[in-house]
């Protein structure tokens, strides 16, 4: 894995590089043949490798191999931006309407036809469609900004299709919306080097987080769930605080790496994680934790309920109460199907509750003393966001979070007894850990939320703009750990 | 200009941790290898490195002897002057006897046509061959039945051999060949740069492994060895009372080993196709460059006379020597030595068991090397093969008859006169016995000096009569 991410930094560093000396007016162009490529490389590498298959087949085997994967995203990009180009065209409204919902089915094409393009298309034969995820919402949340007028219809095919297929998020995010993004592809803005290099560190703090803390935690979190009910409460209860860690870690990593590569193209891209276990609420939390995807299903349902309401209730908290219902069952859909139906319901409903009830909460909780303190109020809402996601998460949505908690319930309540430091430290040694590589994950995971800690405390945003403001003796030893972590104790 | 050596500086920081990277890969790897050499048969290994090295082997017997010869080929840093291939039955040669430079004999138990070619081979494809090589030609080699062969000669070299050096088409497919080191600055990093196996070398270095003695090293005095041991110059050293047995158990020995003739069962002509093949064989060392001496070990007396009363049942053990010498005659090649240990005039002590030759005996079969090339040069490498062959001589014959008929002392063979018997020229012998009332009686043996057929008179039937074991 580690070589894989290295191979991306080369190949991101290499983009930015060459992006930064071409004219602004080309760059897109660059962006393009850079995405173009890093998808084909990455859909080649799934299930047959780009030698196999052109030693078996030869040179127009390959293309046969990649034909159908590829021209059915083109298919969708072409024909997510004919509609994009015409629905801000037509007046009638019905005709709009039509568009917008051709646009959006053309959109979630890819996501409809998936299962069927394997049995047509077999894995064995054929490369298989990637990112249809992350591209799919894209192309749906264009479509809606321009339907909105939120955002100005892209003219340029080519453009657009940078836009849709970027490189730095088409795979695992963030989901960019059209009127943050597209002016930023269409007038470049001037790269500097401190947002190159602010860049290029988020980027390898995203892998610093990925290998060496999400990584090493999995270890713990894959040898718990191998059978649960082995284990008692108290390691159990470590468990789900190391398995929220090892999430929020791995979603985190992924979002500062898209966001670091494109700061190095010189782009601003959206922050789709932004610390959602710091959130004071489950409303809060919703809008933290993927909140680009979730944001395009709620924008979809406030057309059609925005649509229906007089212009004076369409910004109310009840409205955006239900949007955001409807934004997190769309999101439980996208994650997992019908097989998340439940969690996203519930945990809609909860958000919805949430946003709707601020007000009033934030009333009640002036009124009980000790919940007026800061910290305690600061540690209990923490905690409460972290127990519902984790309890729903593990009861409703079992696939994605592992194990469900069913038989753990027990658990839960025997064997306090067995707390003490050195049988949970005896559990990290059984589940593969060794001594070291547990001192250098503790020793990450503490450089971490102090670090992130101290970027939100001191409010520049991101670490890479406090880094970009530390003097040299702080910036290099942290270089310094993060390279020897990463290469000494990262799971490769 | 300030942000790209700002920026080359900072490229340059991070190249010691990709060069520890490489360099702990490569370090690893590098011992792997070698143990991954020492660590392959290492017991095998070891014995070999032993006789290089001027030791002896002790429980050879119990060995993979195949084995060994092939590491002593893998080992060796210097080709022998002079090697001698075949099977038990060479490995009396000694490097005294060869007269032949540095020396090893390369010979194995049972060891058939494709342990001979293997070996010659092996030695070519390490580049290894001698100068003198001498085969010892068994009478087995051109049996063509399965039971010819060795169990565990290599077929897979021999098909190799056959293949890659002699052209047949034997549908050998050769290994993938070894990977290349990579070669250029580019290509080692890419190799040698991988975090995984860089975590596992770092933490977990491998070590060299160490060699714990395997090799059975044979200590003391070597000659009262109570095991098999197997000498540094090759050659098999039996165990002292093996040695020692004394004529009696010899000649015992000798008796269960003539009725189960090694690999004679069925065997009727030398297989042409082998003896195309010896040929192709013997052509191919010649144009190596080597020098090609062939030598036959005699049997045991009782054995050949044995196989000389049923040569019915052994025409293709007859018709080997006269094939091999013809070979050797046609080719220029000196062959000493005979199967026939009559013509060499070799007696019951100079053998240590029905097929194996004594170690003090085998200068009488083989002069050395140095004569036998000087033979060549001189076109008398005829000279030494042996004249009248096929004649007993008397007391051969009358060895014979005191072993058939335990006749020892204070009893004595007298010799009569010669006499014709069944259109054979014999020798007649006499003794007196007392028969079963009492009275002292001539009785009379004769053996034929060419068939080596025993007679006795028959006083009741009034004639001689054939005198054959079974």
């Amino acid at each position: 894995m580690l070589q894989v991410y290295g191979l991306t930094v080369l190949f991101a560093v290499f983009a930015a590089l060459v992006n930064g000396v071409l004219p602004r007016k080309v760059r897109y162009i660059w962006l393009l043949v850079c995405s173009v490529a890093f998808y084909l490389w990455c859909l080649c590498g799934m299930p047959l490798a780009v030698p196999v298959v052109f030693n078996q087949r030869g040179f127009l085997g390959l293309l046969w191999y990649l034909a159908p994967a590829f021209l059915l995203l083109c298919i969708v990009a072409a024909l997510c931006w004919a509609c994009g180009f015409f629905v801000c065209r037509v007046q009638k409204l019905w005709l709009r309407v039509l568009i917008l919902c051709s646009g959006l089915v053309f959109a979630i094409l890819p996501l409809v036809l998936r299962t069927v393009f394997t049995v047509v298309f077999p894995p064995s034969e054929f490369a298989q469609p990637l990112g249809v995820e992350f591209y799919s919402l894209i192309a749906a949340g264009y479509i809606m900004d321009v339907y909105t007028r939120r955002a100005n219809v892209e003219e340029n095919p080519a453009r657009f299709t940078a836009f849709l297929a970027l490189f730095c998020s088409v795979l695992t995010g963030p989901v960019n919306r059209a009127a943050k993004l597209i002016p930023q592809i269409k007038n470049p803005p001037k790269l500097t080097y401190n947002k190159f290099s602010g860049g290029f560190f988020r980027m390898c703090w995203g892998i610093f987080k990925k290998i060496l803390i999400a990584d090493n935690l999995a270890v713990f979190t894959a040898f718990i769930m191998e059978n649960p009910t082995q284990h008692t409460a108290p390691v159990l209860v470590v468990f789900l605080a190391l398995f929220a860690l090892q999430l929020t870690c791995t979603l985190s990593a992924a979002c500062d790496i898209a966001v670091g590569t494109g700061d190095m193209l010189g782009l601003t891209l959206a922050e789709n994680f932004r610390s959602p276990f710091t959130a004071r609420s489950i409303g809060r939390f919703a809008k933290r934790w993927m909140s680009g995807p979730a944001r395009v299903f709620k924008d979809t349902a406030a057309i059609p309920v925005k649509a229906i309401l007089p212009k004076k209730k369409r910004h109310t908290r009840a409205v955006m109460a239900v949007t955001w219902f409807f934004g997190v069952l769309g999101l439980s859909l996208w994650l997992g199907g019908t097989a998340y139906l439940v969690w996203g319901l519930v945990f809609g409903a909860l958000v919805c509750a949430s946003i709707f009830f601020e007000k009033k909460r934030n009333e009640i909780a002036i009124k009980v003393p000790v919940y007026r303190l800061k910290a305690v109020r600061a540690v209990l809402c923490r905690l409460w966001v972290f127990f519902v996601f984790t309890a729903l998460g593990l009861l409703l949505a079992p696939a994605y979070f592992g194990q469900p908690l069913a038989g753990w319930a027990f658990r839960l309540t025997t064997g306090w007894n067995t707390l003490s430091a050195n049988f949970i430290y005896e559990r990290f040694l059984r589940s593969g850990l060794t001594e070291l590589r547990l001192i250098a994950l503790f020793a990450a995971v503490v450089m971490w939320l102090v670090l992130e800690g101290f970027a939100a405390v001191k409010q520049h945003g991101t670490i890479a703009n406090w880094m970009r403001r530390r003097k040299i003796f702080i910036r290099w030893p942290i270089y310094a750990a993060m390279l020897l972590g990463c290469v000494f104790f990262g799971v490769v | 200009m300030l942000i790209g050596v700002s920026l080359i500086v900072k490229v340059a920081l991070v190249l010691p941790v990709v060069a520890l990277i490489i360099c702990t890969n490569m370090q690893a790897e590098k011992v792997r290898e070698e143990n991954a050499f020492l660590l392959q048969d290492p017991l095998e290994r070891q014995a070999a490195q032993a006789l290089l090295s001027g030791q002896a082997l002790e429980g050879y017997n119990l060995l993979n002897e195949r084995l060994i010869v092939q590491k002593v080929v893998e080992c060796m840093q210097t080709p022998f002057n002079t090697v001698a291939l075949g099977s038990s039955r060479i490995l009396q040669l000694t490097a005294e006897a060869a007269h032949g430079g540095s020396f090893f004999n390369f010979g194995m138990s049972g060891a058939d046509y494709r342990d001979i070619m293997n070996m010659f081979y092996l030695l070519k494809k390490a580049d290894k061959l001698p100068q003198n090589l001498i085969i010892g030609l068994d009478p087995w080699l051109l049996n063509p039945s399965e039971d010819a062969l060795h169990n565990f000669s290599s077929a897979e070299i021999f098909s190799e051999f056959l293949e890659l050096e002699l052209d047949y088409d034997t549908h050998y497919e050769p290994p993938p060949p070894p990977e290349e080191p990579p070669q250029g600055l580019w290509n080692i990093a890419g190799r040698y740069f991988n975090l995984a196996r860089f975590q596992e070398n770092f933490f977990n270095p491998p070590q060299v492994s160490s060699d714990e003695n395997l090799a059975p090293i044979a200590t003391g005095d070597l000659f009262q060895n109570s095991t098999e041991l197997k000498l540094p110059d090759g050659t098999a050293l039996y165990p002292v009372a093996f040695r020692n047995a004394g004529e009696e158990k010899v000649a015992q020995s000798a008796e269960l080993e003539a009725t189960t003739f090694l690999r004679m069962e069925e065997y009727y002509a030398p297989s042409e196709e082998l003896c195309n093949l010896f040929e192709q064989f013997c052509m191919y060392v010649k144009n190596q460059g080597v020098n090609l001496i062939f030598v036959l070990m005699p049997y045991h007396p009782i054995v050949y006379q044995y196989v000389a009363e049923n040569r019915r049942e052994f025409t293709g053990f007859f018709l080997t020597e006269p094939w091999f010498r013809q070979f050797a005659k046609q080719n220029n090649i000196p062959l000493y030595g005979s199967y026939d240990p009559f013509a060499l005039k070799m007696g019951f002590n100079d053998f240590y068991d029905g097929l194996h030759i004594s170690r003090q005996s085998v200068p009488r079969v083989f002069p050395g090397v140095q004569m036998a090339l000087n033979a060549v040069e001189n076109g008398t490498q005829n000279s030494w093969w042996p004249q009248n062959v096929n004649e007993i001589s008397v007391d051969m014959a009358m060895k014979f008859l005191e072993y058939r008929y335990s006749i020892e002392a204070p009893d004595v063979l007298r010799r009569l006169d010669d006499m014709d018997i069944s259109g054979g020229n014999c020798y007649v012998f006499g003794r007196y016995a007392s028969d079963e009332e009492g009275a002292t009686r001539l009785a009379r043996y004769a053996v034929d000096k060419n068939i080596y057929e025993m007679y006795r008179y028959d006083d009741i039937v009034g004639d001689w009569v054939v005198d054959r074991r079974r």
